[in-house]
């Protein structure tokens, strides 16, 4: 069920009624009736999965009550390394099993032998890296003794199940979400209109930005050998705001239907194409993963207090194993490989804090510097994007070097070029309103602001209208993250 | 709580007076003259997208009912023929167009299911929710159907354009209009090489057309009625331009053994009968009723 279909559209507004005029009386059957439906939306999909996901959630609500009440350090460390290993075993089996076994019978190819890898056929379950990260984390923390463990496996069950975030995240942190959902919720007016602001430009987002640009980018990437450098550019500038615009957009709708819920969930995205730099960028782009890495991954391997062999050593490996968390192709370790390479002239000049807060804060405009420092952090990413959206590496590497061609000085020029217009206006309007909201927690957050009920009204339906005569509905496109 | 739900509905107001005019404007520019229920006497039928439409006068004379619309698939013929079964008509003989590009995958997206979902009942969906979904919702909340979305845009940018800047027709619209065969052969080319890269986009065919087809057939196992695949006629630049492509319609037919009555090059070099390179005119739909329901 995607967010931005007819079956979420009928399936919310019960949930609402549910949740709020039903069962908000009694906690526990509150928490049920989320329990239940967030499977419900979770089998939507495969419902024969929704046994992996229960076997998780079993498997870390138990090991977690067994750390917990282990009378020994041997025997807590016993029950962590059995939840992390089948953790990561069903994320290996499911995800990474193909790529090793290829990868292997590549590798002895090349050294003469040739084998027939048996590779799994089977679908990867919708949105396993969240929901085993959400899981990790969770017995992390029991192991670290940073939490105790939840004894109530309802409350637990829906702190990994939660319908906004299951799929695709925000990657949520047992100490944020379990004690708003131990504690009864009561409905807020502000925060209620917030999220349905918030899910409004979500779907502005997925639909008019994201899914546009799919259209253009899919048809430039797929016959790249036949495209000018320019179009090529174009077409990396197109699954830019594709990926952001999807997953953004999914984050945004996830994070308002939370709120109608009186849940707060996790910032996901603070503008990152406005960052200054890599550093910056990486603080704002999908920041519940980042932030898992750097405490779940980063800190424990020393973090940068050790030299500064180390420091490169472990932004090489967070980076690298953020590429692979993506899925398991060599292009993504690339991408993560060429991030952490970005990264590298901030650590070495002790410059990877720099930029902490928005660009231009208080002002419309940014300085000269600013502006600059904006768009060669955004070529950069546009860039290292190509490796994520290429097939393969053989794809990325052609591709580049069709940039790279006297032909990127020419006009870009393919078939859907005189279509593509609307979306480029679209997505400088876009644009624009995200700079002008960009103090804000989403582009429209400060509409709130506006006192004029009309107005404010105005914008919403414009919205609304530009959502349906210029969203792509013509084909249902999936949350590209789905995959993840 | 009150404070909201009474917001919520007042801005649901505007979102519903805008979704009943596109419901308005819906029924009058894309659902009217869609359905037809014919008599219950009647015991022939054709089914065709717009090749069957020049034979709309004629057919009748002969006993056959066209149920043809312009861009029907075979799912929406499926739909109702079910109609049909299911309500009581006495079937006896089915025409059906098994043209080359009828398995087409532009067949696939570019059809009349959310009007033909008319004929349907709950029946024809998994379940009751699938039903209500897309009979019900759809049709009801425009604000839901992208097909009235593009309708819709695609109408008031022509009043916009027409009302800023009066649109000189373009050299293809210009040939569109002039008789077929008064044309010169390099714009009936031209035309012919659009229409071909519109019908035939690529190689494979579509596996759920063939699916209703094969459904189709079943039917007419099941229900004892006849089916006769037509293939219609074309005119010769049309037939040089596609030359051998076919998704192979008629090949599924011959492997059930059912009756192919093929014209597709009969009238090849009589351009006059012709709207355009593969529409028969009015008459060539009144000679083509006569020959093919008079046999």
């Amino acid at each position: 069920m995607l967010f931005n279909s007819l079956d979420f559209a009928v399936f919310f507004p019960l949930i609402f009624i549910l949740y709020w005029f039903v069962t908000q009386k009694n906690l526990k059957l509150q928490n049920l009736m989320l329990l239940l439906t967030s499977f419900f939306f979770y089998a939507c999909w495969d419902w024969r999965f929704l046994f992996l996901l229960m076997f998780s959630i079993f498997l870390d609500y138990f090991t977690g009550i067994k750390m917990q009440d282990a009378g020994s350090k041997k025997e807590k460390t016993f029950w962590f390394w059995l939840s992390v290993i089948v953790n990561l075993g069903f994320l290996g089996v499911f995800k990474y099993y193909n790529f090793f076994a290829d990868s292997f019978a590549d590798a002895l190819a090349l050294a003469g032998v040739q084998v027939n890898p048996w590779t799994l056929s089977i679908i990867l379950p919708v949105g396993i890296s969240f929901y085993t990260f959400h899981g990790l984390s969770y017995v992390i923390d029991i192991y670290k003794s940073r939490i105790d463990a939840e004894k109530n496996f309802v409350d637990y069950a829906v702190f990994v199940s939660f319908f906004p975030l299951l799929v695709a995240g925000p990657i949520e942190r047992a100490t944020h979400l379990l004690p708003q959902i131990k504690k009864p919720r009561h409905f807020d007016y502000n925060k209620a209109i917030d999220g349905l602001r918030q899910i409004l430009w979500g779907l502005f987002k997925k639909v008019v930005i994201a899914d546009n640009c799919a259209k253009f980018a899919n048809e430039i990437f797929q016959n790249s050998d036949q495209m000018s450098g320019s179009t090529l550019v174009l077409g990396a500038i197109f699954f830019t705001f594709q990926i952001y615009g999807d997953f953004s957009g999914y984050s945004d709708i996830a994070l308002g239907t939370a709120r109608l819920m009186g849940i707060e969930l996790l910032r996901n995205f603070a503008f990152p194409y406005f960052s200054r730099d890599i550093a910056e960028f990486w603080r704002r782009w999908h920041i519940s993963l980042s932030s898992w890495f750097r405490d779940y991954l980063y800190i424990p391997l020393g973090g940068s207090k050790g030299g500064i062999w180390m420091k490169v050593r472990n932004t090489f490996i967070i980076f690298l194993v953020s590429g692979f968390w993506h899925g398991a192709n060599w292009t993504f370790l690339v991408w993560g490989g060429l991030n952490a390479l970005y990264f590298m002239p901030l650590l070495l000049t002790n410059s990877n804090r720099t930029n902490l807060e928005i660009v231009a804060q208080g002002r419309f405009l940014p300085s000269f510097r600013e502006f600059f420092q904006i768009l060669t952090t955004f070529a950069l990413t546009v860039f290292a994007w190509i490796f994520f959206r290429a097939t393969d590496l053989h794809h990325a590497v052609s591709y580049i070097g069709g940039i790279f061609s006297p032909s990127l000085l020419t006009i870009p020029k393919f078939e859907g070029m005189k279509d593509a217009f609307a979306t480029i206006n679209l997505t400088l309007i876009f644009l624009l309103v995200e700079w002008i909201g960009r103090e804000g927690n989403y582009g429209i957050a400060n509409l709130n602001k506006v006192r004029n009920k009309a107005i404010r009204w105005g914008i919403y339906f414009l919205i609304l209208l530009t959502i349906y005569f210029y969203g792509n509905h013509g084909e249902s496109v999936e949350f590209i993250y789905f995959q993840f | 709580m009150k404070k909201f739900l009474l917001s919520a509905s007042v801005f649901l107001m505007f979102v519903l007076a805008f979704n009943v005019l596109l419901f308005v404007f819906g029924k009058i520019n894309y659902f009217k003259d869609y359905a037809v229920y014919p008599d219950k006497k009647i015991k022939s039928f054709l089914f065709a997208d717009s090749h069957g439409l020049p034979l709309e006068k004629f057919s009748r004379d002969y006993g056959v009912v066209n149920l043809s619309y312009a861009s029907d698939s075979y799912f929406d013929m499926e739909r109702k023929i079910n109609y049909l079964l299911r309500n009581g008509y006495k079937v006896d003989s089915v025409f059906i167009t098994i043209d080359d590009h009828t398995l087409s995958p532009y067949r696939e997206t570019s059809n009349n299911m959310e009007r033909s979902i008319s004929y349907t009942s709950t029946k024809d969906f998994n379940n009751l929710y699938h039903y209500f979904k897309e009979a019900v919702i759809r049709y009801y909340v425009p604000l839901f159907q992208p097909k009235i979305e593009s309708i819709f845009m695609a109408f008031v940018k022509a009043k916009i354009m027409d009302f800023i800047r009066p649109k000189k027709k373009t050299k293809e619209e210009l040939a569109a209009e002039t008789d077929w065969s008064k044309l010169k052969e390099e714009e009936k080319l031209a035309q012919c090489e659009k229409r071909k890269k519109d019908q035939f986009p690529s190689e494979v065919s579509s596996d759920r057309l063939r699916k209703a087809l094969e459904n189709i057939i079943a039917l007419s196992k099941s229900n004892h009625f006849t089916l006769v695949g037509i293939r219609f006629p074309l005119t010769s630049t049309y037939l040089q331009v596609i030359g051998n492509s076919s998704y192979g319609a008629e090949n599924v037919f011959k492997e059930n053994q059912i009756l192919v009555l093929d014209y597709k090059s009969t009238y090849q070099h009589r351009h006059e009968l012709f709207e355009n390179q593969d529409h028969l005119n009015d008459e060539g739909g009144k000679l083509f009723s006569k020959v093919i329901f008079s046999r």
